[in-house]
């Protein structure tokens, strides 16, 4: 069935788990320094197929991963099952609206470059705060615009193949603008002091190559 | 519609794989010429809510 949700319709149309592949050491290191112990209640936001959601588990947390896409859930719980965590799940949801989901039920809401493309930004940031119990946290990834790195340098290239965006898009990349945040949190209720800002690096790896398979560029699905 | 499906459209669908090869090669920090590892400076965000 085709859906209605332009958001959901562009990731399900391209296959991330490729990309995903290239993730998973970025991802175990950056769950590895979260300081996840067993039985901690974790929300992955935007999970895709659990590049961040397993490793956790596999530390011992009980963790949900939701995603707008149910190609990428279904990839996910296949995952999880193959790796034997019981106490991983994945279901579809939108990042901005988790009705699904009750008040103050995660000690940790994880998004790693995952909530950041859901739209509306400021719908995003009330329903984590929502989710997350007091004195919980919240921990997002989110790429930076203009960055000289890979990320940033494949949205310049590729907007400048695509058509303009509609009137009154906001850009993800937004998200990865301190000031953005800090007013995003604050309509949420969230105090400046509770927010805290570092830059990090997370490496893409692409093994080497078999003779037959597709190079890494051909593997971008290019998103707004 | 993404940059690729764009590209096609407008025949330019070469110029734009060329371009992702070249930042790919360009940033790529692998030791192993075959393999490809490229890093990405990312914002980290933590929020603590009362």
């Amino acid at each position: 069935m085709t859906s209605t949700n332009p958001n959901k319709a562009l990731w399900e149309k391209g296959d991330f788990t490729r990309i995903a592949e290239s993730m998973r050491e970025s991802g175990e290191a950056l769950v590895g320094g979260l300081g996840i112990t067993k039985g901690l209640r974790i929300l992955d936001l935007g999970c895709g197929d659990g590049t961040t959601a397993l490793p956790a588990a596999r530390l011992g947390a009980d963790v949900l991963g939701v995603d707008i896409a149910s190609n990428l859930v279904e990839a996910g719980n296949k995952r999880a099952k193959e790796q034997g965590l019981a106490n991983c799940k994945f279901q579809e949801g939108d990042a901005s609206n988790l009705h699904a989901l009750k008040d103050h039920s995660f000690d940790l809401v994880v998004s790693i470059f995952g909530a950041m493309f859901a739209p509306k930004p400021f719908d995003v940031a009330k329903e984590m705060v929502r989710v997350t119990r007091p004195g919980g946290r919240i921990v997002m990834g989110n790429w930076i615009p203009n960055d000289p790195t890979l990320v940033a340098q494949i949205l310049k290239i590729s907007a400048s193949y695509a058509p303009p965006p509609p009137e009154g898009f906001v850009s993800p990349m937004m998200w990865g603008v301190e000031s953005n945040v800090v007013e995003r949190f604050a309509a949420a209720g969230v105090a400046n002091e509770a927010i805290s800002f570092a830059r990090d690096t997370y490496t893409f790896n692409f093994p080497a190559r078999q003779q037959s398979s597709s190079t890494p560029s051909e593997n971008i699905t290019v998103q707004p | 519609m993404n940059a690729f499906e764009a590209a096609e459209k407008n025949g330019r669908a070469g110029d734009l794989q060329k371009e992702l090869e070249a930042l790919f090669s360009r940033e790529n920090k692998s030791p192993n010429r075959n393999a490809t590892s490229i890093p990405a400076s990312f914002l980290r965000v933590t929020v603590v809510p009362n």
